[in-house]
């Protein structure tokens, strides 16, 4: 019975985050300037092109008020339109083009992207994290702290850019930029996601590296680290077996929350890179005015986001038996 | 393994002075600590709370941090010295030749390691053991310390056990490898007064099993009159008398002993009586004070009592004490006609 009731609860969050997000997505893109569909219909000036327009604002509901139009995506989302699709179709004068079909190939390429980059995160930013707490105060301590801090100041395009210029043009070490599928070419496929996955992880290692060692400073100074170390096991096995797992509880979380941050540093990496995901498609979704595809492409993310924080609540139980005792309870 | 002519002595510490470097200052927390332990014996180091007693205990194991920590002295244990060990021998001998009980077993046990594991760990890590034999000694050794259902509380994590329970899961681990020597942090000071009972005879039934000796810290004195060899009285880093523990009851001789004994609640007492606690602060061990350290609490202190510090005197063999006017030798100096109003050590009040 818990877990449906923390299904529920679960699905009325989501349904509450999706509502708000998409909403002011809605607001957000009503206003801008200019008429969305001098942007859709870009033809000259005539008779014709203004017949066209009108019906184009007709189909999209362009007339009606602001809530009549989310009113109609929000039905369209959850139901389905007449044809069964929920995410709309993009408008263009040569016919319908359904969403469905770019997000298909935009979402696995982003999710690839955000992956490889938590994972190098967690796997620079975890040993570094529990040795330089196993290490506090020492010379390692403090130049990886400094690189850190330093790591957290630079902004994501301007590493990306630098990324891309000085390791893909200037060293020609792999390309600078471009997307190859994994079923396509294994190898290239990496050697081009690494400067891409690389930048977007930097901010997150720093983070992840700060809040691992500082959680961490503080398990070892507690009773069990001494009672651990005092059945004369191996520093290494003291740090990794015992403290480890204590300290990882606020990395969870923030790793959790920070799959939003995570969303748009993937929309301003995949621009800087090419590569064709979610932020390359939202971003031409804005400069086309396609407001139906942006709406769902919004959508996605949010469902998206409250999706891994269900996965970091229940890992939470997995790292401590405590939580896992106190569910189980009530 | 034993050498032919194996030594009585299993631990002598001469002179052991620990001093933690801390932005206020340099922590003397142990100052010039001498003690012997015989095999099987066992020492009971009494004192107020940050007297020492637990950085003394940590610092004769080894046990303590490396940053901003220096030990100097001699410690030598079965015949080795092993203060200039490498850290790495010196680890060797954490578990199977010496271990800890700590204080808090709420606190001492790692929250997200199954008991099992916990106890097996040092066995599979010292004695190589596979993990059958090491979960069936497991099973013995929380057998032997007590534990009910053995089987599903190897299953357990230290949550679900109550505080009793997990002091026995604590001194199972520390027995687990059969150490030579255990030390034994204030092992009842967190628990329930029924409890700590209970504990202390299961430490001293563990102890005359196996022959182990026996370093019991406490800030009790009546915890280790019945139960230690020898008492270890510590104040502000130094001992201040030590003496086989039915002489220490007869003679006393520094009057913080004295003052010690005095606050141990007697049974004849109404229960609701405060514990009378001794009037005044230890000093600072950052600039301990030039003379005797008890000196500003002492109700005998005389002028030279704060001029001079007292050296370490024997009374008689085995006895020894720092004070210049010890309890019960007269003739006194001046100001010894105050006595009639303190309360004697051991009468019945
Ligand atoms: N890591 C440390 N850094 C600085 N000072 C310390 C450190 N550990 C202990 N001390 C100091 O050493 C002194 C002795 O502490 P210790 O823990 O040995 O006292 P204790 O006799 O065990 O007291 P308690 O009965 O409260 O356990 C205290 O004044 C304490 O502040
Ligand atoms: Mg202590």
């Amino acid at each position: 019975m818990t877990l449906a009731r923390e299904l529920g609860k679960r699905f009325l969050s989501l349904a509450v985050v999706l509502f708000l997000v998409t909403l002011f997505t809605a607001l957000l893109i009503s206003m801008v300037p200019g008429d969305p569909v001098d942007t859709l219909v870009p033809l000259a000036e005539s008779e014709e092109a203004d017949a066209l327009k009108a019906q184009v604002r007709e189909d999209l509901n362009l007339d009606e008020p602001l809530h009549v139009r989310y009113a109609s995506w929000l039905r369209d989302f959850v139901f389905g339109d007449e044809r069964g699709e929920h995410f709309g179709d993009y408008f263009r004068v040569s016919g319908r083009d359904p969403v469905s079909n770019r997000l298909a190939e935009a979402l696995p390429v982003s999710l690839q992207l955000m992956v490889y980059s938590q994972v190098l995160a967690l796997v620079v930013a975890i040993p570094l994290g529990v040795l330089t707490a196993y290490r506090a105060g020492s010379l390692f301590d403090k130049v990886t702290n400094t690189g850190a801090f330093a790591l957290m100041a630079v902004p994501t395009f301007v590493l990306g850019l630098a990324l891309a210029y000085y390791i893909g043009v200037w060293l020609n070490w792999v390309p600078p930029s471009g997307y190859v599928p994994f079923g396509e070419d294994p190898v290239e496929h990496v050697r081009r996601m690494v400067l891409p996955s690389l930048t977007l992880a930097a901010g997150q290692i720093a983070v992840y590296m700060r809040l691992l060692r500082s959680d961490m400073v503080a398990t070892l100074q507690e009773d069990f680290i001494q009672m651990a170390r005092s059945k004369g096991i191996s520093d290494q096995r003291v740090l990794w077996r015992h403290a480890l797992r204590p300290s990882s509880l606020t990395l969870l979380t923030v790793a959790g929350m920070n799959v939003g941050t995570l969303i748009g540093g993937a929309v301003v990496v995949e621009v800087i890179f090419s590569i064709p995901g979610m932020g390359t498609a939202i971003s031409q979704a804005i400069f086309e005015r396609q407001y139906v595809a942006l709406q769902s492409f919004v959508a996605v993310l949010a469902i998206l986001y409250v999706v891994v924080n269900f996965a970091v609540d229940i890992l939470y139980a997995v790292v401590d038996p405590r939580i896992r005792h106190a569910r189980a309870r009530n | 393994m034993t050498a032919p002519t194996e030594s009585e002595t299993l631990l002598e510490v001469t002179d052991l002075r620990t001093r933690f470097r801390t932005p206020a200052g340099t922590v003397r927390a142990v100052d010039g600590v001498s003690l012997t332990l015989d095999r099987g014996r066992t020492l009971g180091i009494v004192g107020e709370s940050g007297s020492g007693k637990s950085v003394l205990s940590r610092s004769i194991m080894g046990l303590l941090p490396k940053r901003n920590v220096t030990c100097e002295g001699s410690i030598v244990y079965d015949g080795r010295e092993i203060s200039s060990l490498p850290p790495a021998e010196r680890r060797k001998l954490w578990g199977a030749d010496m271990a800890m009980v700590f204080q808090d077993p709420m606190t001492a046990l790692n929250p997200v390691i199954r008991i099992g594991r916990q106890i097996t760990e040092g066995l599979r890590f010292h004695l190589g053991l596979d993990r059958r034999t090491a979960n069936e000694n497991a099973l013995a050794l929380l057998r032997s310390v007590g534990i009910p259902e053995p089987e599903r509380r190897m299953k357990q994590y230290p949550h679900e056990l109550s505080g009793g329970m997990r002091q026995r899961i604590m001194i199972a681990v520390a027995l687990a490898c059969g150490p030579k020597l255990l030390f034994a942090d204030e092992p009842t000071t967190a628990l329930d007064v029924t409890v700590q009972a209970q504990i202390l005879n299961l430490l001293a039934r563990q102890q005359r099993e196996r022959n182990m000796a026996m370093v019991l810290v406490t800030h009790d004195l009546g915890v280790v009159a019945g139960r230690a060899d020898d008492i270890a009285v510590m104040y502000a880093g130094q001992i201040v008398e030590k003496a086989p523990t039915a002489t220490l009851f007869a003679n006393v001789r520094m009057p913080y002993t004295e003052a010690l004994l005095a606050s141990i609640p007697k049974l004849d007492e109404p229960r609701r009586t405060r514990l009378k606690a001794i009037p005044g602060r230890p000093p600072s061990l950052i600039d301990p004070p030039p003379g005797c350290r008890f000196a500003p609490r002492c109700p005998y202190a005389q002028e030279r009592c704060h001029r001079e510090a007292p050296p370490l005197r024997e009374s008689e063999p085995g006895h020894v004490y720092r004070c210049w006017y010890p309890v019960g030798v007269e003739p006194r100096r001046d100001g010894a006609a105050d006595r009639t109003d303190t309360p004697t050590p051991t009468g019945a009040r």
